[in-house]
């Protein structure tokens, strides 16, 4: 696969990757921290949550203010703290509140560094295949991250987990070089009207609100998904299955984005994936109707065809 | 789950590249990533909140039906103002 720019997206969603461990590795990260550094599941789960109110916090605030600041330049500084601050984190990995804090602090100074990647991508032309290319690889390192993670939980431990995440920020550190200079000053059009403003007008408010619903409703699913499978009495394994498939099916969802592009604008493919969205919650929510017994039949029915090969019956 | 892991692979850089097209600066992607953060510790909150007051995992589903219904409408809503402006 090769665009415009893939090289430049490359690195970008690398680096992009590398400053959210939290999310994409975060339930490896939470076993570790409980089995191998002494944490309760809870203080394990406040941990990850400290994270992502520091990332929270420095994105509201950045916002206000970031035609104003040099992104690459502060990303340079926020990495080389986030390396030290990580290896400090893996000699005093402890379930105390100091170490909740130096984690909030984490999350600020890498959040810096992620949305630099943002602003990167979006200055390129073909931004919206960046950002294809951006998710797919975050759900493919997520993968890759939590199937090496667990397996070598036991070799690395929790003081091992923060040198390997000092490490990826090294990493991200060494690649910040090919980030775009994008100057802080505000262009000529831009002059009046400052970040603020811009955020309250109602193309923009209505986008970032929605935004913040759209993942309310994602991770209020997403959280008790396994529970709902358990509800309607589908056994573990298909259960695993279930979610191995569904997660590994993002990989081709945002490859339809860096493939297409605008070819069609964005309104059709959004609506698209939008109806596939409905459909599957719609599903959900009817499994226990004899609605979705036909509709499993058929599908059941699909599978078998297309993938007679394998011998394998489908369990979704 | 299928359906859903593959339709918000899609829905998900369409909505980025709604928001850096707004201001190519990211100022507007900056604060959507914050409210969809802070969105998704107020899902995770909600979900524990109906499961918790009844188990009721049907019930669960319908309210976070009905919030992506909410958001999505919200969003074409932008990407349609967007639209007339710029045309």
């Amino acid at each position: 696969m090769q665009f415009e720019n893939f090289s430049r997206f490359f690195i970008f969603s690398i680096v992009g990757c590398l400053t959210m461990p939290g999310i994409l590795f975060g339930p490896a990260m939470v076993g570790i921290l409980v089995d191998h550094g002494s944490f309760s599941e809870e203080y394990a789960g406040w941990v990850m949550a400290y994270g992502s109110f520091g990332s929270a916090i420095v994105l509201l605030v950045i916002s206000g203010f970031i035609h104003r600041i040099n992104l690459k330049k502060l990303a340079y500084v926020s990495l080389s703290i986030a390396v030290i601050l990580d290896i400090y984190c893996s000699y005093i990995v402890a379930p105390n509140f100091y170490f909740l804090i130096i984690r909030f602090i984490m999350g600020v100074i890498t959040t810096i560094a992620n949305i630099a990647v943002y602003t990167s991508i979006a200055s390129l032309k073909n931004y919206e295949r960046g950002y294809g290319l951006f998710v797919l690889m975050q759900y493919s390192l997520s993968g890759i991250g939590l199937y090496y993670l667990i397996l070598y939980a036991d070799f690395l431990g929790a003081q091992g987990l923060y040198l390997f995440l000092a490490s990826l920020n090294f990493i991200a550190l060494l690649m910040i070089r090919s980030f775009p200079d994008l100057k802080p000053e505000p262009s000529p059009n831009r002059d009046s009207i400052s970040e603020l403003k811009l955020l309250f007008t109602g193309v923009a408010f209505l986008a970032v609100v929605g935004f913040g619903i759209h993942e309310m409703s994602g991770v209020a699913q997403f959280t008790y998904i396994e529970r709902i499978g358990a509800n309607i009495s589908i056994e573990d394994q298909s259960l695993s299955n279930i979610m191995l498939v569904a997660s590994l099916l993002g990989i081709p969802g945002s490859m339809v984005c860096m493939v297409l592009g605008r070819k069609f604008g964005l309104l059709p493919p959004l609506l698209f994936g939008i109806f596939c969205c409905l459909i599957g919650m719609g599903l959900l929510i009817f499994t226990k109707t004899t609605l979705t017994y036909p509709s499993k039949n058929v599908f059941n029915w699909f599978w078998l065809v297309n993938s007679s090969a394998l011998y394998t019956k489908p369990s979704c | 789950m299928c359906l859903i892991g593959f339709g918000w692979s899609i829905v998900l850089p369409y909505i980025q590249s709604h928001l850096a097209s707004i201001d190519k600066k990211g100022s507007a992607l900056a604060a959507g990533n914050a409210l969809a953060t802070l969105g998704g510790a107020a899902g995770a909150a909600l979900g524990a909140n109906l499961i918790g007051q009844n188990g009721n995992y049907n019930g669960l589903l319908q309210v976070s039906m009905l919030i992506y219904v909410f958001a999505i409408i919200l969003i074409i809503i932008s990407i349609k103002i967007r639209k007339s402006t710029n045309a």
